[in-house]
């Protein structure tokens, strides 16, 4: 508790000092900006009305920001003056813009951290709210300490034109399809219908009321004035939507719903604003019926237009990304530019910005998923995100700091009659079109659902902008409309914004469930989505599932074709096995969850090299035996037994370490090696390993194993009951029996071992798209053995218990024989190239960081001739010495894991590989790529 | 109501009407859709116990060019028909509308999808049941190893008893934990 009031106070501390070097800087700015005005006014562009010197300041600076510094540079040529050459100078206006946007973005995001500090502000009160109340504070000291003309303000050019798009784009890339266009029609209904419901409601109501001379001073207002008013504070607003809506965890219905028609809307807000600008600009009197027309026909113009500019655009970057495949690095430059471009150009013909900036990323996203690498998408998915967070962030501080002006003219009649119409046509209006929408849905909204729609009605900086953009000369109650807007925003958002989060509470809506995904939820929603189109089909009904259908059909037969580069990888249906690779990536995760120290050790062993041999294994025990005990008793699972006989040493440990790696390792899919050979770069590999983890899989493989080995289990089992690692010696000879306790240095020495073999595959090998992202592979194989070409040891190499439980023919060549031989295959990955892997001869310089003497040079090479049950090796012997003569076995460069390295040794079964630390040392590469991946995704 | 000709008779209709969940003006727009799918060999007229004797045969139907893409066709005629042959009836067909219809109870939509699943007729999901379903959603892309991970993922998720197999109520416990299965599995006529 302690520690976090003490981080608490550090913070507001930090936040206040930033709120007082960014206050500094304004007054700087400002006098600066007094001295050499010239200078800031040669950047203006804007030509809003009411220009401030400041806020003109703000906008260009963001286009500084934008297109770079070169422009920056020009202004300051202006003040030169003859003066000597100086050591240092200081020069502040020529940063000073964007170091202002600089400071701001700053200032703040540090409020941001601040106050997630503080639960229990955050939790009550929305984020947007605290961003409004600390620009509030902001504005208030620079009102109080400067003339009020120097204040910033929300210029309307910088908010469409840089601060809205990215929160556009991110909404409409990130717009769940599926949810969206389901309800669409509903959506559209709220969103064209609703909106001119409550414009015409609003602005004949308040005309209305002036007419009875309830406005005060502004009841000379005519009929145009009001509506154009009506039309800018009826729009819900996106910005505001999204900031309480993500606090609120709604269902996806229900949020779709109000956030889709916050969205859409925006058509119709841009076509009545500019139709009734144009109107009053015309005059009342000289409206003919030609205007009307053109107004109502601007709808369809507006709307469509912005949907057509934005599925051009998206279906451009979409083609474009087809060919990025050499050039990752720009790919999501693409898609933000992109975005940005098709917003613009709708801005640019009066269109809907918006409606292109969401279409525009609905369009491209799924070409472009399919075209990019995984990397880019997680840079695009997190740039968007941050990007549209810190423009929320400076959209509300600004909203709040834009306030504080003198530009006000406070009419109580006025400020609260919109108010009021605003709350009660907009709940009207939801009920009126969610009774009729009903009566055609299939998943209706319930009142729970309409009272939050209704009350989500959020009203934001878009009604803001807009009331700023009007022509003072035209509307001669701008100060009004000013005040009441704000008061209409800030009730939305404060009250509204706070209470929505409890009263969801009370009302026990239904929340957007935790979605975990499941398999069988997943299959079944495809297949019913196949079945109800065919039967949509069959009874000749062209419903949604038809048209559905029929989308799907030629996205995949024809536009696919052209926008997607591995094309016959996309149409694949690879929903489900993106599911399942969730699901085991999440099994993962889980585990690591459970196993807090397993998950650190494996850090741990990462980041040193050093592993903790024992608490891996028991947390390996843990994640793995239980279910190996639940093997049927009646089969011949002597592994089992053996297993649960309480070998209680590391080769359980081992035996288990292998089944985990065996069932987490990456296992390239086949079926992409064919399609994805030449254009993949390395680091696509994400994309297309199947990260197979499955206890059922694994008790299922190692069931089958047991079957397999029915010979020698047998004999396992009689011998199970008493020594578990003294399995009968054929020869009688002399069994050490080593104990790992006792000696740890030393690894089991199996005197008559089966001969093993080691076959270090380098990934790269098998396709060249495999790289350092692939793991290792353990599989298990048996090769059949020639029983005759071993001359040395007439001892028929016996399993050992330990070897028995250990997964090592549990792999895929399990059917080739019984023989106790196994081939362990490890993909060496270049990542990590000094991980010990097996420490047999196969490995040169491979060092074995557990080991208690790791850097000793291998103490005992195993000579040619020596027998393997004789082998006194330790553990850490490394490789060029134990290259053995008689070693049939191809070079090996385990540094350069190009060629695939068969490392038979057939003549004499040499050396036991090292269980334990072999298993653990190769646990780690995969860890590394476990960690990685799951990092990825989280 | 649009048909000139009376397809049925009054009892007929009513018979129709207890059976099912729609009304009389629903019944004769589904016989109008009936009849546009084969419109040459099926009577206006239902009056004499065509209902059951003619049948749309099932190639008819496989050869509409909606359908030609659709993994599922064969085994919605198989579900719906009444005799298994994929032939359909005009009392199939009422019945398929039947299911989907908006006053169907849930458990009644949750057997026929069970049934779609159940290709083998004996009332248990088996794996091979699974991997028929799976082939056919993926278009056979999937390999075998594939195929059985997921399989044996969803027998992990669904099945309670552990009998390798789902039983209609395990089906049933699952289908009505997906939030929207009622609201798909529907359809307005």
């Amino acid at each position: 508790m302690e520690w976090r009031i003490t981080k608490l106070y550090k913070s507001l501390i930090l936040v206040l000092g930033l709120l007082l070097l960014v206050v500094g800087t304004q007054c700087q700015t400002t006098q600066q900006g007094s001295m050499v005005g010239t200078t800031v006014h040669t950047v203006h562009t804007t030509h809003g009305p009411q220009p401030t010197s400041e806020s003109h300041a703000t906008s260009s600076d963001r286009r500084c920001t934008e297109h770079g510094e070169a422009e920056t540079n020009g202004h300051s040529a202006h003040e030169e003056t003859l003066t000597r050459y100086q050591v240092a100078t200081f020069n502040f206006n020529h940063v000073m813009s964007p170091y202002a946007i600089a400071l701001w973005v700053v200032l703040a995001s540090i409020a941001k951290i601040g106050f997630h500090l503080s639960n229990k502000v955050s939790k009550i009160v929305p984020e947007s709210c605290l961003l409004v109340v600390l620009g509030l504070i902001v504005g208030a000291i620079l009102f109080l300490t400067k003339q009020e003309e120097n204040v910033h303000t929300l210029s309307a050019d910088t908010f469409f034109l840089y601060l809205l798009p990215p929160i556009v784009v991110e909404a409409g890339y990130f717009m769940p399809n599926r949810a969206f266009f389901d309800n669409i029609a509903s959506i559209l209904t709220y969103a064209v219908i609703g909106t001119l419901w409550n414009t015409l409601g609003i602005s004949m109501s308040l005309y209305g009321c002036a007419q009875l001379g309830w406005l005060g001073s502004a009841s000379d207002i005519s009929l145009l004035r009001c509506l154009l008013f009506g039309s800018l504070i009826s729009a819900v607003d996106p910005v505001a939507v999204l900031a309480v809506f993500e606090e609120v965890h709604v269902n996806e219905l229900l949020h779709i719903t109000v956030f889709g028609e916050s969205l859409l809307n925006d058509a119709v807000t841009v076509v009545l604003y500019h139709m009734f600008e144009a109107y009053n600009q015309i005059g009342e009197d000289n409206i003919i019926a030609i205007d009307v027309v053109a107004g109502c026909a601007s709808f369809f113009i507006v709307g469509l237009g912005g949907v057509l500019i934005g599925v051009i655009f998206g279906v451009i970057t979409s083609f474009i990304t087809r060919f990025t495949d050499h050039v990752r690095v720009i790919e999501p430059l693409f898609v933000f530019v992109f975005s940005y471009l098709s917003y613009l150009t709708a801005e640019m013909f009066h269109l809907s910005g918006i409606m292109a900036a969401v279409f525009c990323g609905i369009t491209m996203k799924n070409y472009v998923e399919a075209n990019i690498s995984q990397k880019s998408h997680t840079t695009i998915k997190y740039s968007m995100k941050m990007l549209s967070n810190v423009s929320e962030t400076v959209i509300f501080m600004f909203l709040g700091l834009s306030t504080v002006n003198s530009y006000h003219d406070w009419n109580t009649g006025f400020v609260l009659l919109t108010l009021l119409f605003c709350l009660f046509y907009r709940g009207i209006g939801i009920l009126v079109l969610t009774w009729v929408l009903n009566r055609y849905r299939m998943t209706k909204y319930t009142g729970v659902d309409q009272f939050v729609m209704a009350y989500g009605g959020l009203r934001g900086a878009v009604a803001f902008s807009l009331v700023f953009l009007l022509d003072e000369r035209h509307f001669p109650e701008k100060k009004a409309m000013i005040t009441a807007t704000i008061c209409v925003i800030y009730f939305t958002v404060f009250i509204q914004g706070i209470t929505i989060k409890p009263l969801v509470n009370l009302l026990h809506v239904k929340r957007s469930a935790k979605h975990k995904p499941s398999m069988t939820e997943q299959i079944n929603e495809r297949l019913i989505d196949h079945m109800m189109a065919a039967i949509e089909d069959i009874t000749g009904h062209h419903g949604h599932h038809y048209w559905r259908d029929r989308f799907e059909y030629l996205d995949n037969h024809y536009v696919k074709k052209v926008l997607v580069r591995n094309y016959r990888e996309a149409i694949q249906e690879k929903e489900i096995l993106d599911v399942h690779r969730k699901l085991n990536e999440k099994d993962a995760q889980d585990m690591l969850k459970r196993n807090v120290s397993f998950a650190a050790s494996l850090h741990e062993m990462v980041l040193s090299g050093q592993m903790h041999i024992d608490s891996v294994g028991r947390l390996l025990r843990n994640e793995t035996s239980s279910c190996n005990l639940q093997e049927n008793p009646s089969d011949t699972c002597l592994d089992m037994q053996a297993i649960t006989a309480e070998y209680s040493g590391k080769d359980v440990d081992d035996a288990e370490l292998h089944h985990l790696l065996q069932e987490n390792m990456y296992h390239t899919r086949k079926r992409h090696k064919t399609f994805t050979g030449k254009h993949m770069l390395p680091e696509d590999k994400q994309n297309e390993e199947v990260f197979r983890r499955n206890v059922r899989h694994h008790r299922h493989r190692h069931h089958r194993h047991q079957r397999k080995n029915g010979r020698n289990g047998l004999r396992m089992k009689k011998s199970s009951s008493g020594d578990h690692l003294m399995p009968p010696q054929p020869h009688g000879r002399p069994r050490r029996n080593v104990s790992w306790s006792d000696e740890k240095n030393k690894a089991l020495v199996q005197t008559n071992a089966a001969p093993v073999d080691l076959v270090i595959t380098a990934s790269a090998d098998d396709d060249d798209e495999d790289d350092d992202d692939l793991g290792i592979t353990f599989t298990a194989k048996k090769e059949p053995k020639p029983y005759d070409n071993m001359d040395a040891p007439r001892a028929v190499p016996k399993p050992t218990v330990a070897e028995e439980a250990l997964p090592w023919r549990s792999g895929v060549a399990e059917e080739a024989l019984p023989w106790r031989s196994g081939v362990v295959e490890v993909e060496a990955p270049r990542a990590v190239p000094d991980q010990g892997l097996f420490e047999d001869n196969s490995q040169p310089c491979w060092t074995l960081p557990s080991s208690p003497t790791p850097s000793a040079p291998p103490s005992f090479p195993p000579s040619p001739d020596q027998a393997p049950w004789m082998v006194p090796e330790p553990p850490w012997f490394s490789k060029q010495e134990s290259v053995h003569p008689s070693d049939r076995r191809e070079e090996e460069e385990p540094m350069l894991p190009k060629s695939r390295q068969q490392q038979s040794n057939k003549s004499d079964p040499e050396e036991v590989p090292l269980l334990p630390h072999g298993a653990l040392d190769t646990v780690l590469p995969g860890a590394v790529n476990v960690i990685c991946d799951i990092e990825e995704y989280i | 109501m649009g048909n000139k000709q009376a397809a049925f008779t009054e009892s007929q209709l009513e018979q129709y009407q207890d059976c099912t969940f729609f009304t009389r003006k629903e019944i004769l727009r589904i016989f109008r859709r009936y009849r546009d799918l084969d419109s040459d060999h099926i009577p206006k007229s239902y009056t004499r116990g065509e209902a059951s004797r003619i049948k749309v045969p099932f190639e008819y139907i496989e050869k509409m060019p909606e359908l030609k893409e659709n993994p599922f066709r064969r085994r919605i005629c198989e579900v719906f028909s009444e005799d298994g042959s994929g032939n359909m009836t005009f009392d199939d067909f009422l019945d398929m509308f039947s299911v989907f219809s908006e006053q169907a109870p849930q458990d009644i939509k949750a057997v026929y999808a069970f049934k779609i699943y159940d290709a083998d007729g004996d009332q248990y999901l088996s794996k091979s049941d699974l991997g028929k379903v799976l082939s056919c959603l993926t278009r056979d892309e999937l390999t075998q190893e594939e195929m059985n991970t997921v399989v044996e993922k969803i027998l992990e998720e669904a099945d309670l008893d552990d009998d390798s197999q789902l039983s209609y109520m395990e089906f049933e416990h699952v289908i009505s934990r997906a939030p929207d299965f009622l609201n798909t599995f529907h359809i307005r006529i």
